[in-house]
């Protein structure tokens, strides 16, 4: 159970590192993060399975996009890009978002 | 769920407790040694219990890995409140504070009736909220005035989340009863609750094109049927004015489910597609919101169903600002209005010190 709730924990912490050669391959950003999400939010929203992107930040702070996802699956894990115009990209699956109101009989 | 999920994360706590003590004791000391301390920490609870500012005992090792008796205390008693030994074992002191029921949440209960003039951050609804074989409630989370009126401030899907005739062949309607506590938490039923507020703006929801982006709605307050200085159960009183969120910002909530939860935010300017249901029990459909606020919410420990409506503020002690308006999430993230937004909309302000 310790064990189950530290894998819980960590997994948020996990998904914020960039993936392997990101930074060797990756130019600097030029434009703000804020211009670059709008700009690829739409087609980012698109993809199956993905319900949201933000501006976030990677677990040593630095500043990036985050893509949420219903369940990560290999093909999102493909299709989304691992930066975008120089900004990393994480990826968190968040499952489905939805409104909470209780209800009962 | 909601209760196994508090049941869950007491039995990791206890165990994670258990097996540090274990850890602690297990690799400097043979059975027989331990069930000696184990015999002095128990001959000598009675004693220590009696000193005030104790609240608990167990058996540890101390730094050189002997037995030793722990004392859990409220706050630092000081020296020589404790004995420095106790039948031979070291006595050390761990400050705990004070030791409560796991709940979730404090001691107020946000699904109980109140007494008029009632506290926020509690359970209620639109009376009608009921079809399909289901009724729904939210939380009515704070209040707003508007041309000098007080108003209740919750989530257009807890006021008005009925927006067709459906199964129970009518919509919200401006001036529909608004109660405390609600549906959900008294059997599906009206009666014998307090009728806080009346229902006073629309679905901001549906159809899911429509502009508003965001999940608010206010409900008239009847007189005498709300604190007038807006206090919210186990926040209090909060401020006037409102401030902007910001990612690492601590905040904290109160809601009919979860009651008082403490959270950060994780990310802003987010863009998310949540689902809704066209009337309780409904058909589901889904509505894109941009420019939101993200806060974590592992395993539903901030937000959960029910706390739909519940204002985030700072996580200050006293008087905080108003953060957003909580309405949506999964088990990992909650979705907040920012609520400079909110107010915009309705053309309102909080009402505070």
């Amino acid at each position: 159970m310790v064990l189950a709730s530290t894998l819980v924990l960590s997994a948020p912490f996990a998904g914020c590192r960039p993936r392997p050669s990101q930074e060797a391959v990756s130019p600097p950003p030029v434009r703000p993060l804020s211009d670059v999400l709008a700009a690829h939010t739409p087609e980012l929203m698109k993809l199956p399975g993905v319900v949201g992107t933000a501006e976030s930040r990677l677990g040593d702070g630095r500043a990036c996009i985050l893509v949420m996802v219903v369940r990560l699956t290999p093909e999102l894990g493909r299709r989304v890009p691992r930066t975008i115009e120089g900004w990393p990209v994480r990826i968190d699956e968040t499952g489905e978002i939805h409104a909470m109101p209780d209800s009962g009989q | 769920m909601r209760k196994s999920h508090r049941r869950s994360f007491m039995a990791v706590l206890v165990l994670a407790l258990f097996a540090v003590l274990v850890a602690a004791i297990a690799g400097c000391s043979n059975a027989s040694e331990l069930r000696a301390a184990f015999r002095a920490q128990e001959a000598n609870t009675p004693g220590l219990m009696g000193v005030p500012g104790v609240v608990g005992t167990a058996t540890t090792a101390d730094d050189q890995g002997h037995p030793a008796i722990l004392v859990l205390t409220e706050y630092a008693l000081g020296s020589g409140r404790l004995p420095a030994t106790l039948d031979g074992y070291r006595v050390i002191e761990a400050i705990t504070g004070k030791i409560v029921a796991y709940k979730g949440h404090g001691g107020s209960s946000h699904t109980a009736k109140q007494t008029p003039p009632i506290q926020l951050g509690t359970s209620g609804g639109n009376v009608n909220d009921i079809a399909n074989g289901f009724c729904c409630s939210g939380t009515l989370g704070a209040l707003v005035a508007k041309g000098g009126t007080q108003y209740i401030l919750s989530n257009s899907h807890v006021f008005a989340g009925d927006v067709v005739s459906g199964g129970n062949g009518r919509v919200a309607q401006i001036g529909d009863d608004v109660n405390q506590p609600g549906l959900v938490d008294n059997n599906c039923s009206s009666a014998n609750t307090n009728i806080v507020a009346d229902v006073s703006s629309l679905s901001t929801l549906y159809p899911p094109g429509s502009t508003p982006n965001v999940d608010c709605a206010i409900a008239q307050v009847r007189a005498g049927m709300v604190r007038t200085d807006g206090a919210i159960l186990e926040v209090g009183t909060i401020s006037a004015s409102t401030v902007a969120a910001f990612v690492g910002q601590a905040v904290k909530k109160s809601g009919r489910t979860t009651g008082l939860t403490r959270s950060s935010i994780s990310a802003l300017n987010a863009t998310v597609s949540v689902g809704y249901e066209t009337e309780c029990a409904g058909s589901s459909f889904t509505k894109t919101f941009t420019g939101q606020i993200l806060v974590t919410n592992t395993a539903s420990r901030f937000l959960n169903s029910g706390d739909s409506g519940s204002l985030m503020v700072q996580d200050v002690t006293t008087n905080p600002h108003a953060v957003g308006l909580l309405y949506a999430g999964s088990s990992s993230i909650a979705v907040a209005n920012p609520i400079g937004d909110v107010l915009s909309h309705l053309g309102a302000s909080m009402v505070g010190q």
